[in-house]
């Protein structure tokens, strides 16, 4: 019996020092792992108590800075959005031919063997809040919030206008998210001269470590000069260790499999 | 005086709730996730996610337990941890530090913390001096291990420990002082 109580208290004691370490600095996985254990073991164990204490310090030995106006404002359209989960008549029309064009997409896929490149839905706006908490079917800038605080290995790279490129792209600015475990990511991408998708559309392309061809990453369109946008990187193939993400301005329907030229490179992310 | 009652004002949905959510807390998450974030374009990120989990979590939210203030942070810092263990998790890019000037601070009146920040100043005094470095360096400034060790000269493994032992003692002190204050009250 004493050898058991010992037990209890070692297991007691060590779930605190957890608790208080996951307030401090927060745990590996593997020590999450061990705490998610130890609480089911002790359920009367208060496990916010350690988060509250650390908030409580950081609360009364922090500061408070200025919130800057564009950020203020990203959260005013986030609590809009959030608290009217409906969609707005034009989201509906983004998703309804988003939803259209991959189910295009998808047949001629089936029809064709693959032989063409995946088009990309129409790109949404960044503007656009990230609602996370939407119950529609979630648009690109959404999706690509969510995999950035959901999928633990997504990573973020900036992007901007290639060296070399045109004027009229010379303040392409944004940035890439992937997750090498989902094998999907986003490119958010401001700066872009508009484009007619009769004559020119926009490629992602992704260069992945050693192999000598270039992932094609699906075709998309800018539409107007302000803001942002979102389109989902679908890559065709495996994408081992990417070391470059491209965008390049070719004919309708993207390049094909071959690689992109260098010359035609306006944004890039590595 | 900070407005109260706004996170069962958010829970209830009520409309204006989620502006003043902003108004009241946005100058306290943006500071810690300046603090937390390697870069001002993470920082941003790390607010909008902070503030989505904020108002999801809103109807968690119990008076009796902690203040508004409090139970916003617990959630920020949070978030802003797994933000950071995500950054440290991945393999093939690791060089999205940048560094970016911090903006002077809001003054805030002391007349202005809550019983609550009171009472934890008052009990971060009676912990030994290195544990209470080590904390205000982890929790006011919101330094990683590594930068509290390289800011100290102390191991990582002691600040781990000062960290731990120290927010044990805190939450006996606070628990006890909590218990002085309903007696004398």
């Amino acid at each position: 019996m004493h050898d058991l109580n010992k037990a209890l208290e070692a297991a007691a004691e060590r779930l605190r020092e957890l608790l208080a370490d996951r307030a401090a600095f927060g745990l590996d996985a593997a020590t999450e792992r061990e705490l998610a254990d130890l609480l089911r073991d002790h359920p009367a164990e208060d496990a916010e108590a350690f988060d509250r204490i650390a908030a409580a310090v950081a609360v009364a030995t922090g500061d408070a800075a200025e919130l800057p106006a564009a950020v203020r404002a990203r959260l005013r359209d986030d609590a809009r959005r959030f608290r009217s989960p409906a969609a707005s008549p034009r989201a509906g029309r983004w998703i309804a031919v988003a939803m259209a064009a991959l189910a295009t997409a998808a047949s001629l896929l089936l029809l064709i063997g693959r032989r063409h490149e995946p088009v990309a839905p129409p790109p949404s706006r960044a503007a656009e809040p990230p609602a996370v908490a939407a119950k529609i079917a979630p648009t690109p800038a959404v999706q690509r919030a969510e995999l950035l605080a959901t999928v633990a290995d997504a990573v973020r790279l900036d992007c901007a206008a290639a060296a070399d490129a045109g004027s009229g792209t010379r303040q392409a600015h944004g940035d890439v998210v992937w997750s090498p475990s989902r094998q999907r990511g986003f490119l958010r991408i401001g700066g872009l001269t508009p484009n007619d998708p009769a004559r020119r559309q926009y490629q992602v392309w992704i260069v992945d470590g050693d192999r000598g061809t270039p992932v094609p990453g699906g075709v998309f369109d800018v539409a107007g000069a302000d803001g942002d946008v979102v389109v989902p990187i679908l890559p065709r193939g495996f994408v081992q260790g990417p070391t470059m993400f491209a965008v390049t301005v070719e004919l309708p329907g993207g390049a094909a499999d071959a690689g992109f030229d260098r010359d035609r490179v306006v944004a890039r992310a590595e | 005086m900070p407005r109260t009652g706004i996170l069962a004002d958010v829970a209830a949905g009520r409309s204006e709730a989620m502006e003043a959510c902003i108004a009241e807390f946005g100058g306290m998450v943006w500071s810690l996730a300046l603090k937390m974030s390697p870069s001002r374009e993470d920082a941003e990120e790390g607010v909008q996610e902070v503030f989505i989990d904020v108002w999801r979590h809103a109807s968690r939210y119990d008076p009796a337990v902690s203040s508004e203030a409090t139970f916003v942070a617990m959630i920020a810092r949070r978030r802003l941890i797994d933000r950071h263990r995500r950054r440290a998790s991945r393999p093939l890019f690791t060089s999205l530090e940048s560094s970016f000037p911090m903006p002077a601070p809001v003054a805030t009146s002391p007349l202005e913390i809550a019983d609550e920040a009171a009472r934890v100043l008052r009990c971060l005094d009676r912990l030994r001096p290195e544990e209470r470095r080590v904390l205000e360096l982890a929790l006011g400034e919101g330094l990683t291990q590594a930068a509290i060790a390289d800011r100290t000269g102390l191991p990582v493994g002691t600040v781990k420990s000062h960290a731990r032992r120290g927010l044990i003692r805190l939450r006996q002190l606070v628990a006890e002082d909590c218990a002085t204050t309903m007696a004398i009250s």
